[in-house]
């Protein structure tokens, strides 16, 4: 293949905008899977993610296209995932790529992740081609959709490619554009080797698989290789291309996206980002834009029994094989006993690996709230970075405590100005700037606290937009914060894992609410149970759950007894997320009510 | 050979009330025929039974109790052909035979001809002496009616009637209730029974409570209207002797007993349950859909489930504690020292609810009106225990 007729193109869209559905219409259209392979949605294979409908773990298919000048032009589509909290995995899948369809759902306009995606691939300069999609849908506003691309994303809008993912309409169209308007790579097969990992997942039988773009050079099997940020040298077992099922070929070349295995065992072995080259003839330089994934919302993850404890290590160590980015490492905690702390690129990453190991792995799971990094300065000059409330030290040997901070985007319509605009400020937010995208939607650019964001912001901004907004996030740097521990003791006793960081002004104020929230949480039971929220050893709210005063089943005769076990079992059942403190029993709600902290 | 008591569960009503939840079926919707062929039905299961599992007919009978429904709406010929027939296949017993009754079919008559059957007691469903209350409940008797079905019963010659009393009514206040007590009490009934009112899923009742339309009664009123009801039937001679349960010496239920000391009965007509040994097993609760299956010859189970031992130890448990004896320190050693170690890991405010003494592991008054919560915490400590 002529290298002028390789185009590597990804596509970027804001969730639910139609991506993957596009990408399927693509790989229908070249003849790559006939329609009795297609399975709908034919990149995202994990479960989780058909069900989100969100795209987890990026993929890289290559299909071949019959342009109008009757030659076959090579594309390698690029797959992205869909969510903020994969912001880099994103950047490196962008930056294999020469071009990129920026989809624009006709009936939404533009959102949040729209620009959030196009400043990346601004960035990566990539040549944006604007779709603007759904154009079936009767709500379809094609004219508006143009306008907002052209004044609020700064593309041409009067060149988008109208399509329909659902129907395939102009999907041939937008393949000849592909041809016409992204350029091809640039070749350069003389320098020493230089590929980009921009994605990779374990297998069973080969280890680890990168998914590859070759910058510089050409890559052959049996060549030794050098990861040059991880520092190890490999020999390549097999190269491949998919198609999108692998197909083994015998080299990449210049220009070329598919995927190498080299008895990589495991998967923190490699970075995605990194550079491969010749372990004999190594570049000089590596790619640029290379970063160290750092989470930075951690949780305690415990068994509800202590005796699964080992059985969720296995599982956590299963899950870790295919994510690189979640971070775990052993804890203990005085009320929880032997768990887990683990780090999470962001809510959803998070809730993706809890729901796993529940599914998938069908373990018995407890998990603290999440909490944001906080840096800790100490009198004696010292820092540390505290992931857990609850190991927060005490206020008399700190200096100063900062947490982190991001910088949000809000899209939403103009009718529910008023109460974005109280939301964010009361999570503490600095407006940076306010515009109108259109006649009707407003875009906020607000600075927030990131453990304001990690609390309940996302689930409040759906409510009070009713469902209307979309909103993203990047971490900024830290920022110096009046910030204090609260704990919670329940009959007295402090519970370690219901500590929480909160700002020294409202720390009164959410102690009571924290105390109200956990009455409402944790059930009757033979005894009463006392709630209380203390800050540095002074009590600032006080709660009660009284006991019991009748539960008795009246009658017990012949049915009754069968119905009252089955009764009990499926209680047992239910009970299985709440963990016992001495003679009371705490359900897991209560640890995630540490979030809620406002009143609503 | 150790002996048998035998349910059958007659499903037909006049008029179903809305707060029950067993199975039951308006007679309005049958031919009288039905009424007449089921007593025969019936019959047939229990020999069906016994061919399947003849060791059963060396066991002589301890009880045999017709609940419902409404068994009153049986013809009494019907009764007694069914009763003879029953017998005739065990060893000859001194059984208590149990009718329950509503007082609106407890005529003389009716009351003679069941003596005349071989029913040795009655349970009758009063359930409440107030007007207001019985409107609620929707039943088909009023006050005077209660006391002219006992004066039919005790003249039939029957020296066992137990009443059915309910508390915890919408709207009923501590001072009503303590007076229907009285009223009862003034019947000498030989036992009573009283149940709080349970709001069962999907019962007209419970759905009216959803929609507003019903209140509970609070918490501490029940609690108070328990406490001082037990303590005023004691007083008045009876004993205390299951959690909703109060007799006079020699005249507690042998039948209900048998299933609190999970001693084996057997179930039959739709809906009844059986229980043999560590067998469990229900029958179809549909009238029709139990009759096909005794026209085909076949043994209408379904659901049928062998106990693991500790299902079995959770029921015992459940069943034990509900009575007077508690749990026997050498009948069921293990579950007695369970109990007293259970004990000593709780709170002080526990010893208020549960007694040990050398013989025996019970629960006062107190205990028994939050057992449920004590047996689950008991078996909660137990399952860790075994960990």
């Amino acid at each position: 293949m002529a290298d002028s007729r390789i185009r590597n193109f990804c596509i970027i869209a804001h969730i639910d905008h139609g991506k993957s559905t596009l990408a399927d219409r693509l790989l229908e259209e070249t003849g790559t899977v006939t329609e009795r392979e297609m399975r709908d949605q034919m990149l995202d294979t994990l479960d989780l993610e058909r069900e989100r409908g969100i795209t987890i773990k990026a993929q890289a298919v290559r299909l071949f296209h019959e342009a109008e000048d009757g030659e076959i032009y090579q594309f390698n589509l690029i797959d992205t995932p869909g969510h903020v909290d994969f912001t880099y995995e994103v950047s490196r899948s962008l930056a294999a790529c020469e071009g990129a369809l920026l989809i624009v759902d006709a009936t939404q306009g533009v959102e949040a992740q729209t620009l959030a995606n196009v400043y990346l691939a601004l960035e990566n300069d990539l040549e944006i081609i604007p779709v603007i999609n759904k154009i079936d849908l009767p709500s379809a506003d094609i004219d508006e959709a143009r306008r907002q691309i052209t004044e609020s994303v700064g593309l041409d809008g009067d060149t988008a490619i109208c399509v329909s993912g659902k129907t395939g309409l102009n999907v041939g169209a937008l393949l000849n554009e592909v041809v016409k308007r992204i350029p091809p790579p640039k070749i350069d097969e003389e320098s020493p080797l230089r590929a980009l990992i921009f994605d990779a997942a374990y297998d069973n039988y080969r280890g680890v698989i990168c998914y590859i773009r070759v910058v510089n050079g050409r890559l052959k099997k049996g060549n030794k290789i050098r990861f040059m940020k991880g520092g190890m040298d490999y020999e390549v077992t097999e190269i491949g291309v998919l198609t999108p099922r692998q197909v083994p070929v015998d080299e990449l070349r210049c220009g070329e996206v598919g995927y190498i295995a080299a008895a990589i065992r495991e998967l923190a072995e490699v970075r995605v980002g990194d550079t491969v080259t010749h372990a004999r003839r190594p570049a000089t330089e590596a790619l640029s834009g290379y970063r160290e994934v750092k989470p930075v919302v951690f949780a305690g993850l415990y068994p509800v029994n202590a005796d699964e404890y080992d059985s969720l290590k296995d599982a956590i160590g299963k899950l870790r094989m295919n994510d690189a980015a979640f971070f775990v490492e052993p804890e203990t905690s005085d009320a929880l006993g032997f768990g887990f702390r683990c780090g999470f690129l962001g809510l959803l990453h998070m809730e993706i690996i809890q729901e796993r190991l529940e599914r998938e792995y069908n373990q018995n799971l407890l998990f603290t709230a999440p909490s944001v990094v906080y840096r800790v300065t100490f009198t004696n000059g010292t820092v540390a970075m505290i992931d857990n409330p609850s190991k927060m030290p005490d206020p008399q040997v700190i200096e100063m405590i900062e947490e982190p901070y991001v910088q949000s985007r809000i899209f939403f319509p103009k009718d529910y100005l008023g109460p974005v605009l109280s939301l964010c400020q009361a999570k503490k937010g600095e407006q940076r700037d306010m515009h109108f995208v259109s006649a009707e939607r407003v875009q906020l650019t607000y600075e927030f606290p990131l453990a304001e964001i990690v609390s309940d912001f996302h689930d409040r901004l759906k409510s009070a937009t009713q469902g209307y907004a979309s909103f993203d996030y990047e971490v900024i740097g830290y920022r110096e914060g009046r910030l204090v521990k609260m704990d919670v003791l329940v009959n007295g006793d402090p519970v370690d894992a219901l500590s929480v960081i909160v700002h020294r002004d409202d720390a009164a104020y959410k102690g009571r609410i924290l105390a109200k929230r956990l009455k409402e949480i944790v059930p009757r039971q033979l005894y009463a149970v006392a709630i209380q929220a203390a800050i540095g050893g002074k009590i600032v709210a006080r709660e009660t759950v009284s006991a019991l005063r009748k539960d008795v089943t009246a009658k017990c005769y012949g049915g009754d007894i069968s119905r009252k076990r089955k009764l009990l079992d499926k209680q047992k059942e239910g009970k299985k997320r709440m963990k016992q403190f001495g003679t009371i029993e705490i359900p897991q709600e209560a640890f995630m009510a540490v979030l809620r902290l406002s009143e609503d | 050979m150790s002996d048998l008591g035998l349910y059958i569960h007659v499903p037909f009503c006049r008029h179903a009330c809305p707060y029950c939840d067993f199975y039951k079926t308006e007679l309005r919707d049958h031919p009288a025929r039905t009424r007449l062929d089921f007593t025969d039905q019936v019959g047939r299961e229990l020999e069906l039974l016994l061919s399947l599992e003849p060791t059963l007919r060396d066991r002589p009978l301890d009880t045999i109790y017709f609940g419902g429904g409404t068994p009153s709406t049986l013809s009494p010929p019907g009764v007694a052909e069914l009763i003879q027939r029953v017998r005739s296949q065990f060893p000859a017993s001194d059984a208590e035979v149990t009718l329950e009754a509503n007082p609106e079919n407890m005529t003389p008559r009716r009351c003679e001809a069941w003596r005349a059957a071989g029913i040795t007691r009655l349970s009758m469903g009063v359930q409440s002496f107030a007007e207001r209350d019985l409107v609620l409940l929707e039943r088909l008797h009023g006050p005077q009616t209660i006391d002219s079905a006992v004066k039919s019963a005790r003249a039939a010659g029957f020296g066992n009637i137990s009443l059915d009393l309910m508390f915890a009514l919408p709207g009923q206040s501590l001072e009503e209730w303590k007076a229907n007590l009285e009223r009862a009490a003034e019947l000498r009934p030989d036992h009573l029974s009283f149940y709080g009112l349970t709001w069962h899923e999907g019962t007209p009742f419970t759905d009216q409570l959803e929609k507003g339309l019903l209140k509970e009664s609070p918490e501490d009123l029940q609690g108070e209207m328990y406490r001082q009801g037990s303590a005023f039937l004691e007083a008045a001679g009876y004993e205390h002797y299951e959690i909703s349960n109060f007799a006079r010496p020699g005249r507690r239920s042998r039948h209900n007993q048998r299933y609190w000391d999970r001693r084996d009965v057997v179930g039959l007509g739709p809906g009844a349950h059986s229980s043999l040994g560590l067998s469990r097993w229900r029958n179809p609760d549909d009238l029709e859909h139990w009759r096909r299956f005794i026209a085909a010859a076949c043994l209408p189970r379904v659901e049928v489930e062998e106990l693991e031992p500790q299902a079995a130890t959770g029921e015992l448990l459940f069943t034990l504690l509900r009575r007077r004896e508690g749990v026997s320190a050498t009948e069921h050693s293990r579950l007695y020292n369970d109990l007293a170690r259970w004990l000593s890991t709780q709170p002080t405010i526990a010893t208020d609810w549960m007694v040990i003494s050398p013989s025996a592991a019970r629960l006062t008054r107190e205990g028994w009106l939050v057992s449920d919560a004590i047996i689950d915490s008991v078996m909660r400590s137990l399952a860790q225990a075994e960990r």
